[in-house]
Parts: structure tokens; sequence; C-alpha cells
């Protein structure tokens, strides 16, 4: 079955770019999706042949590089690039100054949040347990991109002066957990 | 409009990133029920700051 899976994928990848001489996405579809998907399958059909003390470091190896190749095969380079200053219709004027600048306390805690963001994936190599492992990549990089998107909105976004009742279900949310940790620390 | 950072909004995502990461380094030491209630903190303090953080932005 993973060899039959196999061939067919071998097939697709190389009938791919000559069906997308004619038509592109139909072409496209076989040699990446058909590809991908008959891929899939053969893993599928490999089970337990695929775990790790029982691959060959040099197969694994080149297939990565394979995998990377495939990837850039059916991209493009991008076109010259246009400069909208080349437009003969363009204003062309002196740079603006920007309105305001970071301070550098500002600057110091983004770049803290920055080395935050980038250590909390680190820190879930630290889990051996096959199945908690793969909880720990995903949480920590979940966490991660949470915490730079909304730690830059915090500290570099333009705020006003608080006014009126802010949004409190969320903090209420929050001190509620906090509540029930503390209630279980103590009981 | 002042470009500085909201205090409370600031503690949050600071209580956010430690929760989060402890939360990771106990599931490495074994004890997921601990790993799980400082993700879920870490999680609850984000998403507090981001609606505190929306608010103060839309003024």
């Amino acid at each position: 079955m993973a060899r039959l899976a196999a061939a067919l994928a071998a097939f697709a990848l190389l009938s791919g770019p000559w069906v997308a001489r004619r038509r592109l996405s139909l072409g496209r579809s076989i040699g990446v999706l058909g590809f991908v998907g008959l891929s899939a399958a053969a893993w599928v059909a490999l089970e337990s042949e695929l775990r790790a003390p029982r691959l060959d470091a040099v197969r694994a190896a080149l297939g990565a590089v394979a995998w990377g190749l495939f990837a850039l095969g059916w991209g493009g380079f991008p076109g010259r690039t246009h400069l909208p200053e080349d437009d003969p219709h363009a204003l062309l004027a002196a740079r603006l100054p920007p309105r305001d600048r970071l301070s550098v306390g500002l600057g110091l805690a983004f770049s803290a949040l920055l080395v935050t963001a980038l250590a909390l994936p680190l820190l879930a190599w630290r889990v051996e347990r096959a199945g908690v492992a793969l909880l720990a990549h995903a949480a920590a990089l979940a966490g991660s991109v949470a915490l730079l998107s909304v730690g830059s909105r915090v500290l570099l976004t333009a705020k006003a002066v608080a006014r009126g009742a802010a949004p409190r279900l969320w903090l209420w949310l929050f001190v509620f957990w906090f509540g029930a940790g503390v209630f279980v620390w103590l009981s | 409009m002042a470009r500085s950072a909201d205090a409370i909004s600031m503690l949050l995502v600071l209580t956010a990133a430690a929760a989060l990461g402890y939360g990771v380094w106990s599931l490495a030491d074994g004890s997921e029920a601990v790993a799980l209630y400082w993700l879920v903190f870490g999680a609850l303090s984000l998403a507090a700051a981001s609606d505190r953080e929306r608010f103060l932005a839309a003024r």
C-alpha cells in the first residue's frame, strides 16, 4: 500500500509540471496537492516504520532537502520591483519626520518581550515525553505568538487616558481563576 | 494621545509571560495539572490585557 502511494506520488510529482504547461491550476493541483496528499497516504501506510529510531539518518536528511527543493520548485521569483518614485505622476517631497519617538524604557520593554517570546518555544524542548512534548510545543508556540501580538500592541500603540468603565469580563475571569488557584493551594 | 503604555496592561502582559513560561516548564516536570492551570492563567491574563488595550485604543 505504501509502495503504491509512493509510486503515485512520484507520478503526480513528475506529471504536475507537464500538465501545468497547458493548464496551470490543474497542473499545480496535481503537482502540489496530489503529491503531498499521496505522500501523506504513504506515510500513514508505513505506520511504525516511520518512527525516529528506525529511520536512516542520511535518507531522512536527503528527504528534508528534497522537500525544501520541492517547495522552491513550485515558487517563482518576484518580478522587478516598481518604486513609487519612478511613477511620472508621483509627488516627490522630503521625507516626513516621525511624529513621536519611543522612549528608551519602551524600547527595552519591547526587547524583553521579544526575548521572552523567543524563549517560550525553546523551553518546550525540555519536555521529553512524546505526546506531552507535542502539546508543550503547540502551547509554547501559541503563547509566544499571542504574547508578541498583544504585548506589542500594549507597548507600541498610542493610548488615550482611560475614561469610563473599561470592559472587565476577561479581567474578572482572570481574577476568578487566580482565586480558584489560591483556594485549591490553601485547601 | 500619549505614547505611554498602560500600567495595568503591562502588568497583565508581564504576568502572562511568567505564567506561560512556568506552564511550559511544569509540563517538562511531569505535573500536567499545574501546567494546565498556569497556561490557562496566562491565556486569561493576555485576554484581559488585549481587552483593555482595545478599549484604550478606541478612545
